[in-house]
C-alpha cells in the first residue's frame, strides 16, 4: 500500500515538473493562438486612422462565434483585441472551450453574443465567471421580419393539433406560401407565443429570459447585421468613451460596405429564374436570409440541433423537392452531411455549402456572406 | 526552477474564481466518483455512467415540454430509472448489466421520440443542458455536487458491511435477515443522483471516467474494497490535480486532460503489476 502511494507522489511531482518546464518559456502561447486573424477588407482603411496603440491598452472583446468576432475587429480596428470563444469551423452546440479561453473571458472588458437559442452557453459561462464586463446581447429583442413565419411550416402534414396557424397544414401547396400568406399579425402573434411558454422562465438555465421559439440566426439578413454592427459599435464606445467616435466611423463605413454587398446580392439572386429560387438548408439557420433575398424557404434537414428527422418527414422532403424542382440541398460545414446527401441522391439535386453559425477560417462577415450568396447562385441558376 | 516559481505555477490558475471552482469540482467528482465507482467496477457496471447520462437527457425534453426546471427533470428521470433498473433485476434476476441497457436504450428513445413530437420550432441544442462544462461551474453546482458526496460518502461508511454482504454476498446476506433489495436499490439511486448532478455540472466524459478509471487503476493493487476505495480516491484526486494544471498551462480542454491523466495512471499501474493476481484475489473475495 505504501509502495504505491510514493508512486503516485513521484508520478505526480514528474508530470507537473514536465508540463512546467514545457510552458514557462512562453506562458501566454494559449492566448496568441486563440485571438482572430486580422486580414478584412476594411481592416486597412481602418488602420490609417489611429495610432498605434501598445497591446495593454487595447478593449479586450470576447465574442461567442468568429462572425461576431470579425464584426468586432471592424468596428473596434486596432483598438479592440477581439478573441471568439469558438474557434472557425467549430459547432456552437457543443463545442468546448479551455481554460484560457475562459480567462480572456473573465477578463475581458466587452462580451458580445447573440443571445435566444444560439449561445446559452455564454450566459451560464458568464455566470460562472463572474464578468463585470459590458454585455452586448446582438440580437437582443429583434423580431422576426413580417412575413417570415418563425414556426412549423417546414413540417407540414403531420400532428394538425400542433399548428395554429391559418394555411392548411396537410396541403404543401398552401404551406409553402408563408411568405405572403402571413402578414405582420401572424408573424406577432408567433413571437408573443413563445414568450407565454412557461419554458421561457422555468428552468434555472432561463434567468435571462430567453426568446424561446424564435429564430435566433439574425445576421444573416444584412438589415439585421447592420443593427448587430451598431450594437457593438455603441457597446465599444461606452467601454472606451475617449474612442466613440472612432468606432462610430468605422461601423458606418462598414455598414456602407454592407449595403453595397446587398445591391450586389440582390443582382445575383435576380440572375437565377424566378421558378428556381427555391432553398432547402440543413439546420434551419436561413429563414431571414431566405426572406430578404426573396429565396422560397421550401424544407430543413433538421428543424432544431439535435432533433432528428422522422422517415416521414425525410419523405416528405425528398417529394416537396421534386414537386418543387429544388435544385439543391445546401450543408453546413459544422454539421454531418450524410443525411442530407442521402436526401440529394434520392431526390436527384446537387449539394452544396452555406455557412450560418461559423464563419470559415480567415473569412469576415462579410466574406462569409458573399461565400454564401456566390454558393447559393451556384447552385440554384442551374 | 526556485519554490517560489513552483508555488506561482500552482497558485496563477486560482487567481481565477471559476477556476479555482474548477479544480474543487474535478477533486469533488475525482472522490466521490471513486467511492461508488469501486461497487462499479467490482460489479461491472462500468456502463451505467453513460446510460444515465442519457436518461437525463429524456428527463430535460420532459421538463422542457413540460414547462419545469431541467435540473428536476434530469434528477428525477435518474432516480426514476435507478428504481427501473433495480425493478428489471429483482423482479426477473436478469444481471443488472442487462438490465441497465434494457432501461437505458428505453428511455433514451423515448426522449428521441417525445422531442421529435414536441418540438416544432427552431429551439436550443436540448443536448447541451444534459452536459455541464467543467469552466462553467457556478457555486450552486458546486454546493449540489458537494451534497451529493456527502450523501454518498455517509451513506457509503455508515452501511458499509450491509452493503458489501448484500452487494458481494446476497444469499448469506438475505439468510441473515438484511434487507438485501432495498440496500441494492439504495446503492442504485446514490450511483443515479451523484451521476446526473455531477454530469450538470462538469460534462459527460469527466465523470464517466471518474466513475471507472481511478477504481479499476485501485483494483489492480488493492487487496480489500476499504483499500480498493481510498486508493482510487487517491488516483482520482491526483488525475483531477495533474489534469487540471496541464490543461492550464497546455491549453485544452480541461475535462479531456483529466481524463487523459486518469488513463495514463491506469496503463502504469497496469504495466508495473505483476500478473493479474491482485484483480484475480479481489474479484475472487468479491463475488
Amino acid at each position: 500500500m505504501r509502495r504505491w502511494l510514493v508512486l503516485v507522489l513521484v508520478l505526480a511531482s514528474l508530470v507537473l515538473s514536465a508540463c512546467a518546464r514545457q510552458t514557462q518559456p512562453t506562458p501566454m502561447a494559449g492566448v496568441s493562438e486563440s485571438a482572430v486573424p486580422t486580414p478584412t477588407p476594411s481592416e486597412g482603411a481602418a488602420e490609417s486612422l489611429t495610432p498605434t496603440v501598445p497591446l495593454a491598452k487595447k478593449v479586450v472583446v470576447v465574442a461567442s462565434t468568429s462572425v461576431f468576432a470579425s464584426m468586432v475587429e471592424v468596428v473596434g480596428g486596432n483598438l479592440v483585441e477581439v478573441h471568439a470563444v469558438m474557434p472557425p469551423g467549430a459547432d456552437p452546440h457543443t463545442y468546448q472551450p479551455t481554460p484560457r479561453d475562459v480567462v480572456k473571458l473573465a477578463d475581458a472588458q466587452l462580451v458580445v453574443y447573440n443571445g435566444g437559442d444560439l449561445d446559452p452557453w455564454m450566459e451560464r459561462q458568464l455566470e460562472a465567471v463572474g464578468s463585470k464586463a459590458k454585455v452586448v446581447v446582438l440580437a437582443e429583442g429583434l423580431e422576426p421580419p413580417a412575413g417570415v413565419a418563425v414556426k412549423e411550416e417546414h413540417i407540414k402534414g403531420t400532428r394538425k393539433a400542433e399548428h395554429d396557424h391559418q394555411h392548411a397544414e396537410g396541403t404543401p401547396e398552401a404551406g409553402h406560401d408563408h411568405r405572403h400568406a402571413e402578414g405582420t399579425p401572424e408573424a406577432g402573434h408567433d413571437h408573443q407565443h413563445a414568450k407565454e411558454t412557461p419554458v421561457a422562465t422555468s428552468s434555472p438555465e432561463h434567468e435571462h429570459d430567453h426568446e424561446h421559439g424564435v429564430n435566433p440566426h439574425f445576421w444573416l439578413d444584412p438589415d439585421f447585421a447592420v443593427i448587430y454592427i451598431e450594437r457593438i459599435a455603441a457597446g465599444l464606445g461606452e467601454v472606451d468613451p475617449a474612442h466613440a467616435e472612432f468606432y462610430q466611423t468605422n461601423a458606418a463605413r462598414y455598414i456602407e460596405e454592407i449595403r453595397n454587398f446587398d445591391v450586389w446580392a440582390k443582382e445575383q439572386i435576380a440572375s437565377i429564374p424566378p421558378e428556381r429560387r427555391k432553398l432547402v438548408t440543413f439546420h434551419d439557420a436561413f429563414p431571414y436570409f431566405a426572406a430578404h433575398y426573396g429565396l422560397e424557404l421550401v424544407g430543413v434537414v433538421v428543424l432544431s440541433p439535435g432533433r432528428e428527422p422522422s422517415p416521414q418527414e425525410v419523405a416528405q422532403l425528398v417529394a416537396r423537392i421534386r414537386a418543387e424542382g429544388v435544385p439543391a440541398i445546401f450543408v453546413e460545414p459544422q454539421f454531418n452531411p450524410k443525411l442530407a446527401q442521402t436526401i440529394a441522391q434520392e431526390a436527384g439535386v446537387r449539394v452544396l455549402e452555406l455557412y450560418s453559425d461559423a464563419a470559415p477560417a480567415g473569412m469576415d462577415y462579410l466574406g462569409m456572406m458573399r461565400q454564401n450568396v456566390t454558393n447559393v447562385v451556384e447552385g440554384l441558376r442551374g | 526552477m526556485g519554490m517560489s516559481g513552483a508555488v506561482e505555477l500552482f497558485v496563477e490558475p486560482l487567481r481565477y474564481g471559476f477556476l479555482l471552482r474548477a479544480l474543487v469540482a474535478a477533486v469533488l467528482v475525482g472522490a466521490i466518483g471513486a467511492v461508488v465507482g469501486s461497487y462499479v467496477v467490482l460489479k461491472g457496471l462500468a456502463f451505467i455512467g453513460d446510460a444515465l447520462a442519457h436518461v437525463a437527457f429524456t428527463g430535460i425534453v420532459v421538463a422542457f415540454l413540460a414547462g419545469f426546471s431541467f435540473y428536476v427533470g434530469a434528477l428525477a428521470a435518474a432516480i426514476t430509472a435507478g428504481l427501473g433498473i433495480g425493478w428489471v433485476t429483482r423482479r426477473v434476476g436478469l444481471s443488472t448489466d442487462t438490465a441497465i441497457g434494457i432501461v437505458f436504450s428505453g428511455v433514451f428513445a423515448l426522449g428521441v421520440v417525445l422531442m421529435a413530437i414536441g418540438i416544432r420550432t427552431y429551439t436550443v441544442d436540448l443536448f447541451s443542458y444534459v452536459f455541464g462544462d467543467i469552466l462553467a461551474v457556478r457555486a450552486r453546482d458546486l454546493w449540489a455536487i458537494a451534497l451529493a458526496g456527502i450523501l454518498v460518502v455517509g451513506v457509503v461508511v455508515a452501511l458499509y458491511k450491509e452493503l458489501l454482504f448484500a452487494h458481494f454476498d446476497p444469499v448469506v446476506a438475505e439468510a441473515t435477515g438484511l434487507p438485501v433489495g432495498v440496500l441494492q436499490l439504495v446503492l442504485l439511486l446514490l450511483l443515479s443522483v451523484t451521476v446526473v448532478v455531477s454530469v450538470q455540472a462538469v460534462g459527460v466524459v469527466l465523470v464517466l471516467a471518474m466513475l471507472v478509471t481511478p477504481a479499476a487503476t485501485a483494483a489492480l493493487v488493492a487487496r480489500r474494497l476499504a483499500s480498493m476505495m481510498l486508493l482510487a480516491v487517491c488516483f482520482g484526486v491526483l488525475a483531477a490535480l495533474v489534469g487540471f494544471y496541464l490543461s492550464y498551462y497546455a491549453s485544452v480542454p480541461s475535462g479531456g486532460a483529466i481524463v487523459l491523466v486518469a488513463t495514463v495512471l491506469f496503463v502504469l499501474v497496469a504495466g508495473l503489476v505483476r500478473g493479474r493476481g491482485a484483480w484475480r484475489r479481489l474479484t475472487a473475495a468479491y463475488r
